[in-house]
């Protein structure tokens, strides 16, 4: 046993000896290729770095750098890569005898922000295998929007609303809103007006107040949410888009806002709750049909007038059949009232079932 | 050069020098580099959590209202004793269509949800996007 572990750590002892020798080998006969004094080949850039300064974001910008061979055999540019996809090199030609020259075309996307890449430009100088150029730019944003879309928040029905979105050039450049274009939106009165701030002569402004006014008119959804076209003649904002969102309220609400799950019971027994339904702009109104469109065991049984019509209290009552499963039941109620507009309520109600 | 004493205890201290180093390898390189295996947990993002047998009580009372999100054979080996919500895996089933005024009616009820042990229900998400004041139940063990 101890004579198979002795064998062993002789082995090993001899491979980490000719691993050392080989690389001794290897190293010294590079050396002596080096210092031959051979030709060679040495690649020089003129000004290896530039700066873009600022330019606005997503525009392509180019540079164009110079690459000589000083050395004294031919220089071959073997790979050309950049350190970001947002720069794209280009080069002339990739074999340059000694004293010639050639250009390396840097393509960059500009980004926002502070930015900078690198072009690595790979070739047989034994001195300097890796040349790199650096690139660096400083994005700024085509347009900036304050704030970043139309908010209107929870509107009621005839009540007139505005919202500013403000725009501004990036570059600071004065442009001229040439349209602004809204999709038709149903039951909701909308007026824009865009005005510019401090405008030159020929009305342009590098900042834009758009201003939105609406007015829902009708109930047919509950939520809005739209986008505003922009054209101007700016170069670099020709289309824009300024997203905007409102919610809106429906015209009869619930007081106390009641758990539409009535909780439990047991088959052959009821449940009963009184709700209470009012106008959202205290006008009168009348219930003229309820009606449960899932499941029958769910019934308004009472419907009493409040307030000279301005509210109602329904008494809704939960029927459970004697045979009735284990389970959950529910059901949307509709609700008509006789309401110019949105007279039309459809809230959810639940009961749990417990045969045990 | 060692005595032939001395080279049994110098391999038996390497060789537990070596056990030591790859135990502590296989310990540390999994979370250094993140390339390991491991086992499902159940998703769970919920912030509340409520014991499983108030949640019970809750539930008889008419007070909250479970939800069963574990596989079918969980449920059936281990049932909710008074009924639970059950909702179909896919996401675009029709059956989503007949729980709707259910879940909408729930709006403002707590809903506890009693979770698969491992692995994800696909429909937690949508549970999710639906606004409800939702509890994970923690299960006996």
């Amino acid at each position: 046993m101890a004579e198979s572990d002795a064998i062993w750590k002789w082995v090993l002892l001899a491979l980490v000896i000719t691993g050392a020798i080989t690389w001794l080998v290897l190293q010294s006969a590079s050396i002596k290729k080096l210092a031959a004094g051979d030709p060679r080949p040495r690649i020089f850039i003129d000004r290896d770095t530039h700066d873009f300064g600022t330019v606005m974001s997503g525009e392509k910008v180019t540079h164009r750098f110079k690459i000589h061979n000083v050395g004294d055999a031919p220089l071959i540019l073997r790979k050309i890569s950049a350190s970001c996809s947002c720069t794209v090199p280009k080069v002339e030609r990739t074999r340059l005898p000694p004293d010639a020259a050639s250009t390396v075309e840097a393509e960059l996307t500009v980004r926002t922000g502070r930015r900078s890449s690198r072009i690595y430009i790979d070739s047989n100088d034994p001195d300097q295998p890796r040349a790199i150029i650096q690139l660096a730019s400083e994005g700024i944003k085509t347009v900036r929007m304050e704030p970043s879309g139309f908010d209107f928040g929870e509107m009621r029905l005839g009540q007139t609303a505005s919202s500013t979105v403000r725009l501004t050039a990036g570059d600071g450049e004065p442009f001229r809103i040439l349209t602004t274009k809204l999709p038709e939106l149903k039951g909701i009165e909308v007026t824009i007006v865009a005005r510019p701030l401090e405008p030159d002569a020929d009305g342009r402004s590098a900042r834009w107040d758009l201003a939105l006014t609406a007015t829902p008119r009708d109930h047919l959804q509950s939520e809005f949410s739209f986008t505003l076209d922009v054209s101007t003649d700016h170069p670099a904002i020709r289309k824009h888009k300024v997203e905007g969102y409102c919610t809106l309220r429906h015209p009869l609400q619930w007081i106390d806002e009641p758990r539409h799950f009535l909780g439990v019971a047991r088959p052959g027994k009821n449940v009963q709750t009184e709700l209470i339904l009012a106008s959202d702009n205290n006008a009168t109104f009348k219930i003229l049909e309820t009606l449960p469109l899932h499941d029958d065991a769910f019934k308004i049984i009472k419907i009493e007038a409040l307030d000279e019509g301005r509210r109602h209290r329904l008494t809704l009552r939960a029927e459970v059949p004697s045979g009735a499963p284990q389970g959950f039941r529910a059901t949307r109620l509709r609700i008509r009232t006789d309401l110019p507009v949105a007279n039309i309520l459809e809230p959810s109600f639940s009961i749990h079932v417990l045969a045990r | 050069m060692s005595s032939p004493a001395e080279t049994p205890r110098t391999l038996g201290l390497g060789a537990l020098l070596t056990v030591a180093g790859l135990t502590a390898l296989s310990l540390v390189m999994p979370s250094a580099t993140g390339l390991h295996a491991e086992l499902s947990k159940p998703i769970n993002l919920l912030t509340q959590t409520i014991n499983y047998s108030l949640a019970m009580e809750n539930s008889r009372g008419g007070l909250a209202v479970i939800v069963d999100l574990r596989p079918t054979d969980d449920r059936n080996k281990n049932p909710v004793p008074d009924g639970a919500v059950i909702v179909p895996e896919q996401s675009d089933s029709p059956e989503w269509e007949q729980l709707t005024p259910l879940l909408e009616s729930l709006e403002g009820t707590p809903v506890y949800i009693i979770f698969p042990a491992s692995g994800e229900h696909p429909a937690y998400s949508k549970l999710r996007s639906l606004g409800l004041d939702l509890w994970s139940v923690e299960m006996p063990r």
